[in-house]
């Protein structure tokens, strides 16, 4: 045995226990929350907690849908009138979402099912289900206090102060996520708008898109970008030469239904779907019924 | 309990083959802290893939409750640092386990004082228990004699030393740790192994402190007679 390798287990190692890992997040998510309140501080009317975590998204996807609209090259009335309606959808929407709603972000790739997630909340309570890459799997955030599923028993995972950074990691990107920055990227750039009214009373808004290129891979150069929920896209999605496939579908409730963003084809083909659903009337969300 | 995270699945690219699911690999750390800069909580996935690390090693360094404030201040420094960390680099741990270091160095005394410690008591000290009965042993007897190499040595170069065998990093992160050549880490680790040989070709309990707890001694003396 050489020296090296004594020095290296002659004093045993220790793993933080949870309480350690618990001090540990409190301070960093203190750090990191504060960090986020400088960063946000704006003129703009404080937003109610609720409102923050169910209906922002859709006011801001319906403001990225805006955007759609008024960076059309199609230009014209129609896209005057299609970007009025998109905004009344989105007002809708949002109205609707304010208090309880679900929303359904699913990834595919070549056709088979690669990523999914589902967000149910009701006022200031939520739950995730997940499955695929990355998945955080069963989530359930109820008055303050997360909890998740070890071993198949529900068990908190933080209370407190971390509860409230926990939340905006697992709970608030599901959700701000399809309304932040990256999702404007995503769709900010549409071109070819196309509008089609379906028999079912839907309208759907499509067009394409370049990549855009946010980032880029410090080790090879390569262009990547980051999209909602921490996506890294690699290949035809951050080429800036590619162009995305982009439709949102509205609903004859007037209320935004789905977005989709795809690219690629055959076995490069990558889709990105979030759908809304319940709108103002997802039922309330209740804690496990027994934690270990 | 831990929750795996959400920031850094990467999709696209390359088609998969046809039995295996599509490619999805963990951003870097130099991706995660550039987009940290803009979006803080991504600095989280950073916490999460290291924190067990850096806490471990502080551990063996200064003992768990040092450890407990320690390694929290290494992220919350690393988090302030953020927009400075240096993006030609994927890989944090370097930065990470320097920023530790430069935090253990206010704690030299502690430290030194810890392996004197460890030195007098090494005969009890628990190993893993997954390891051979002969490495186990080995270890045992060999506690003392480098808990009184590690005591003795320079502070820098028992600094190279223990981010190569505790933190597990190469002579060239170590020397992007805490930024110094790499010549000069060869160096300096070259010398703290040889001290640490030296120290180990010793009687370990020969010169130990006779008040030292007899139990200890006693222990350490049965089983280097009975070997």
């Amino acid at each position: 045995v050489d020296d090296l390798e004594l020095i290296s287990r002659f004093v045993p190692m220790e793993a933080p226990s949870r309480a350690d890992r618990h001090r540990a997040e409190t301070r960093l998510a203190e750090a990191i929350t504060g960090s986020r309140t400088r960063d946000r501080r704006t003129p703009t009317r404080r937003r109610s907690r609720r409102f923050a975590l169910g209906g922002a998204l859709v006011a801001a996807a319906a403001a990225a849908l805006a955007l759609i609209m008024t960076l059309s090259p199609a230009g014209g009335g129609g896209v005057q009138s299609a970007q009025a309606a998109v905004e009344q959808a989105g007002a809708a929407t949002a109205a609707a979402a304010r208090h309880s709603g679900t929303v359904e972000v699913r990834m595919a790739h070549n056709g088979r099912p690669w990523s999914a997630e589902t967000v149910h909340w009701n006022q200031g309570n939520a739950s995730v289900v997940g499955s695929g890459v990355g998945s955080p799997g069963r989530l359930l955030f109820v008055d303050g206090v997360l909890f998740t599923k070890v071993a198949g028993s529900w068990a908190a995972v933080d209370k407190g102060g971390v509860s409230g950074y926990m939340r905006q990691r697992y709970i608030a990107p599901a959700l701000n996520g399809i309304a932040g920055n990256t999702f404007r990227h995503i769709v900010g750039g549409i071109q070819d708008l196309q509008i089609r009214h379906g028999q079912d009373g839907t309208t759907v808004f499509s067009g394409r898109e370049s990549a855009r290129l946010l980032t880029s891979d410090p080790r090879t150069g390569e262009r990547i970008r980051v999209l909602p929920f921490g996506f890294v896209a690699h290949g035809e999605a951050a080429d800036p030469n590619a162009l995305l496939r982009i439709a949102v579908t509205v609903g004859s409730d007037h209320l935004i239904q789905r977005i989709a963003v795809a690219w690629g084809a055959g076995a490069s083909a990558w889709s990105y779907t979030v759908t809304y659903a319940n709108l103002g009337n997802t039922l309330p969300i209740s804690g496990p019924p027994t934690t270990s | 309990v831990s929750v795996s995270g959400d920031h850094g699945r990467e999709f696209g690219g390359d088609a998969p083959g046809p039995n295996e699911q599509p490619a999805a690999s963990c951003a870097t750390d130099a991706q995660l802290i550039r987009a940290s800069v803009g979006d803080p909580a991504a600095f989280w996935r950073i916490f999460e893939r290291h924190y067990d690390a850096l806490f471990a090693f502080l551990a063996r360094r200064l003992g768990r409750d040092a450890a407990d404030d320690l390694a929290t201040d290494v992220f919350l420094t690393a988090f302030s640092q953020r927009d400075r960390y240096d993006q030609r680099h994927p890989d944090a741990r370097p930065w990470l386990f320097g920023i530790a270091t430069n935090l253990v160095r206010r704690h030299r005394r502690s430290e030194v004082r810890r392996f004197r410690a460890y030195a007098r008591e090494a005969g009890r000290l628990d190993v893993e228990h997954d390891e051979d009965e002969a490495d186990r042993l080995d270890s045992r007897a060999a506690g003392p004699a480098l808990a009184k190499a590690l005591a003795s040595m320079p502070a820098d170069q028992r600094e190279v030393l223990l981010l190569v065998a505790w933190a597990g990093l190469s002579p060239d992160e170590v020397s992007r740790a805490l930024n110094i050549a790499p010549g000069t880490v060869r160096s300096r680790l070259s010398r703290a192994r040889a001290r640490a040989r030296h120290e180990l070709r010793r009687d370990p309990y020969e010169d130990l402190d006779t008040d030292g707890p007899l139990p200890f001694r006693k222990e350490a003396t049965t089983w280097m007679t009975s070997n």
